[in-house]
C-alpha cells in the first residue's frame, strides 16, 4: 500500500505548524488519499498542492478541515494530533484552520447578508460582541478590497470575484493560523484571478499566513508558494521548492503538467505534452507506478514496482524510477514524444 | 452584463478583416460575417459590432471578460438571443443567407447542424435522460441520416475521430468526465458535418492537462476538416495557443482585432494589455514569493 510514501519531510527548519503523516482517506474501496505526507511551516509560507481532477487534492483539503474522516495516518497542528479532538478542542482547531472553497456561490448562504456571513465566525467563536463584530467586519471587508457598504448586500448582488473576496474575509475573521485555499480562482476570469492572487499575496505578508494552495495550474502556485507537492491518483509524486520543481521537473507527470499551462509569450511557447487517456479509476489503481499507463517514458520496472518517494536533491523528493534521467535531461525527446503537436 | 457607456475615446475598432492567416487563401468568402450587430435588452444595448467575420477555415478567438458580450454574440449567431429576452438587429451572413432573417424552421436546420456549438458545461447542456448514443441518433435522424443504423455508424466514426471509444455511446451524460463530454460535443459537430464550430469557453471548467487535449483537438478539426471556429474565452493565453486571429471585446464592442501574433506581441489597446498581463505565467518570477 503506502510503501515508500512514508515521511519524506519538507526540509524546513524548525517544527511544522501543520503536519500530515501518511494520511489515508477511503471512500469504500477507493483510497482517494493514499499515504500522503506534507509539512507546512509557520507563516508567511505557501505550500502548493497540484494535480488533476481526481488526484485527491480536494479530498486532502477536506480531510484537513475534518470534513471527511481519515482512515489512516495523522494530522498534527503544532505537534498535537487532531483526529481525537472533540467538542471545544475541535472548535479551536476549526478556528485555527480555515478554508476557502472554489465556488463561493455554493458556500455563501443566499439569504444571509455579507456582513452576517463574515461576522458569523466571530460570534460562533465568541471573539467579539455585536458592536465589536460590526466594526471588525468593516475592517475585514476593507482589507480584502471591498467597502463597508458591501456588508448590507446579499451574495447575488456581488460579482464572482467579490464573492470570493467575501469568502476570504470570512476565513480571515477568526484569525486562523492556517488557510486552506481550494482552487480559489478556478471559477474566475483570468483578470479577476490575477487580482485575487494579488490579494492573497498581500494578506500573506500582513497576516503572516501559512497556507495550502490547491490548484490544477502550476502557474498559479508558482507566484504564491515556496514549496509545491504534485499529487497523482492519491499520492505525492513530487515535492520540492516551487522554483526548482518548475525549472527542472523530475517526475514525467510534473513535466506534463508544466507543459500544459497555456502561454501567451510566443517565445516561451513550448511543445505541448498531451498525456494519453485520463487518470485511471482510483478504485482499481494500476500496478507498479500509478502513472505508468500514461507515462511516455515508462519501462518494465514501472509496471511492476511502486517507485518510492525518495530524495533526489536537497529538499526535493520524487517517486519515479527514472527521476535521475528526467532531471539530467536525458529523456527530453522521449517526453515530448510523438503526441506533442 | 454591464451597460455600455459612451464610446471609450481610446477604443478604436481596428477592422482589417482581410488580414487573417488561416490555411485558406485570402479572397474566399468568410464563413460568418457580421455587420452592424446590435443586441439590446430594452433600451440597454449590450453588444454593438460594426463588423466581425470568421474566415473560411479560420480559428477566430473572441476574448474578453465576463459581461463583455462575447456569449451574447454567440447566442445571436445561433438565433437564440431572443430566447433570453434580447432584441437583435443587423445582419449575420452565413452561406449566403442572413441568419437574422431566417424563419424558425430554417434556423433550426442551421443551428446545431451547419453551425455546431460547444459550451462551458457540456454535461449540463446534454439532456440527462438520453444516452450519448441516443443523442447522436436523434440529431442525425433529424439532420439527414436515413435510418438508425446509418446514424449509429456515423456516430461511432465521429467518436473515433475525437479519440473516444465507441462504447461511450452507451453512457449517460453524467457518466462522462468533463473532457470526454467536450469531445462528445465536438464529435457531434463532426457527425453532422458542421461547417462552423462555436465554442463558448469550452475549456474553462477543465484541468489544464485536459484543456491542452481539447485545444489540440479543435486545431486538428480545422487543419484536417477545414472547419471554421469561433472560439470564445476570457483567457488570452488559451486564445493565444489556438487562434489565427483575435478580436478583443469589451463592454459590447471590439476594441482590438488582428492576427494573433500581432495582437499578443504588440497589443495596441490598453485593455488588451491588461488581459495579457493577467495571464499567469510559469517562470515569470522564476522563484517563490
Amino acid at each position: 500500500m503506502s510503501e515508500g510514501t512514508s515521511s519524506v519531510s519538507a526540509p524546513t527548519p524548525g517544527s511544522p505548524l501543520l503536519e500530515v503523516r501518511d494520511l489515508v482517506v477511503r471512500f469504500g474501496p477507493v483510497r482517494a488519499v493514499d499515504g500522503v505526507s506534507l509539512a507546512l511551516p509557520p507563516g508567511p509560507f505557501g505550500l502548493g498542492l497540484v494535480g488533476e481532477s481526481g488526484s485527491g487534492k480536494t479530498t486532502l483539503a477536506r480531510a484537513l478541515m475534518r470534513l471527511v474522516p481519515a482512515s489512516g495516518g495523522e494530522i498534527l497542528l503544532e505537534g498535537t494530533p487532531v483526529s481525537q479532538l472533540r467538542g471545544r478542542e475541535l472548535n479551536r482547531y476549526r478556528k485555527a484552520v480555515q478554508i476557502v472553497f472554489q465556488d463561493p456561490d455554493t458556500t455563501l448562504d443566499p439569504r444571509v447578508r455579507i456582513g452576517g456571513a463574515v461576522g458569523e465566525g466571530l460570534r460562533v467563536h465568541r471573539i467579539a460582541d455585536r458592536a465589536d463584530a460590526a466594526r471588525r467586519v468593516v475592517r475585514l471587508l476593507e482589507e480584502v478590497g471591498l467597502e463597508a457598504e458591501h456588508a448590507r448586500r446579499y451574495p447575488h448582488q456581488l460579482s464572482g470575484g467579490q464573492r470570493q473576496r467575501v469568502a476570504i474575509a470570512r476565513a480571515l475573521a477568526v484569525e486562523p493560523r492556517v488557510l486552506v485555499l481550494d482552487e480559489p480562482t478556478s471559477a474566475l476570469d483570468v483578470t479577476v484571478q490575477a487580482r485575487i492572487l494579488e490579494l492573497i499575496r498581500r494578506l500573506r505578508d500582513s497576516h503572516a499566513l501559512a497556507y495550502l494552495l490547491v490548484s490544477h495550474n502550476l502557474a498559479v502556485v508558482e507566484e504564491l508558494c515556496e514549496e509545491t507537492s504534485v499529487m497523482y491518483l492519491g499520492r505525492i509524486v513530487e515535492h520540492g521548492p516551487t522554483s526548482a520543481l518548475l525549472s527542472t521537473p523530475a517526475h514525467p507527470y510534473t513535466v506534463a503538467l508544466r507543459s500544459a499551462v497555456p502561454e501567451i509569450d510566443l517565445h516561451a511557447r513550448r511543445r505541448r505534452i498531451v498525456l494519453p487517456g485520463t487518470p485511471p479509476d482510483a478504485a482499481r489503481p494500476p500496478a507498479g507506478c500509478r502513472f505508468h499507463p500514461r507515462c511516455p517514458v515508462a519501462v518494465d520496472l514501472c509496471r511492476t514496482q511502486v517507485p518510492p518517494l525518495r530524495e533526489v536533491a536537497r529538499g526535493r523528493a520524487v517517486a519515479c524510477h527514472r527521476a535521475q534521467e528526467v532531471l539530467g535531461g536525458e529523456l527530453e525527446a522521449e517526453l515530448e514524444g510523438p503526441s506533442a503537436r | 452584463m454591464s451597460a455600455v457607456g459612451p464610446e471609450d475615446p481610446g477604443s478604436r475598432p481596428i477592422r482589417d478583416g482581410l488580414d487573417h492567416r488561416g490555411p485558406v487563401a485570402d479572397g474566399s468568402m468568410p464563413a460568418i460575417e457580421i455587420h452592424d450587430l446590435s443586441i439590446a435588452f430594452g433600451a440597454r444595448e449590450v453588444v454593438r459590432l460594426e463588423h466581425l467575420e470568421v474566415g473560411e477555415g479560420e480559428i477566430l478567438g473572441l476574448a474578453g471578460e465576463s459581461g463583455s458580450g462575447k456569449s451574447m454574440t454567440a447566442l445571436a449567431i445561433l438565433g437564440l438571443a431572443p430566447t433570453v429576452g434580447a432584441t437583435v438587429r443587423g445582419t449575420i451572413r452565413f452561406e449566403g443567407r442572413d441568419l437574422l432573417a431566417l424563419s424558425p424552421r430554417e434556423l433550426r436546420d442551421v443551428r446545431g447542424r451547419r453551425i455546431a456549438m460547444v459550451f462551458q458545461s457540456p454535461i449540463a447542456s446534454f439532456n440527462p435522460v438520453f444516452r450519448v448514443g441516443d443523442l447522436f441518433v436523434r440529431s442525425l435522424l433529424l439532420h439527414g441520416a436515413r435510418n438508425r443504423g446509418e446514424a449509429r455508424a456515423r456516430a461511432e466514426e465521429a467518436l473515433r475521430g475525437v479519440l473516444l471509444a465507441p462504447d461511450l455511446l452507451g453512457r449517460y451524460p453524467h457518466q462522462l468526465s468533463g473532457g470526454q463530454a467536450q469531445r462528445v460535443a465536438i464529435a457531434l459537430a463532426l457527425a453532422l458535418r458542421s461547417r462552423v464550430l462555436l465554442a463558448d469557453e469550452p475549456t474553462s471548467a477543465l484541468d489544464v492537462t485536459v484543456q491542452a487535449e481539447i485545444l489540440q483537438l479543435v486545431r486538428a478539426l480545422r487543419d484536417e476538416r477545414g472547419m471554421s471556429v469561433l472560439f470564445i474565452s476570457h483567457d488570452l493565453a488559451v486564445v493565444a495557443e489556438l487562434c489565427d486571429r483575435i478580436a478583443v471585446m469589451r463592454e459590447g464592442r471590439i476594441v482590438e482585432e488582428g492576427p494573433a501574433d500581432d495582437v499578443l506581441r504588440a497589443p495596441r489597446h490598453e485593455y488588451t494589455r491588461a488581459l495579457v498581463a493577467a495571464v499567469p505565467k510559469v517562470g515569470r518570477i522564476g522563484g517563490g514569493p
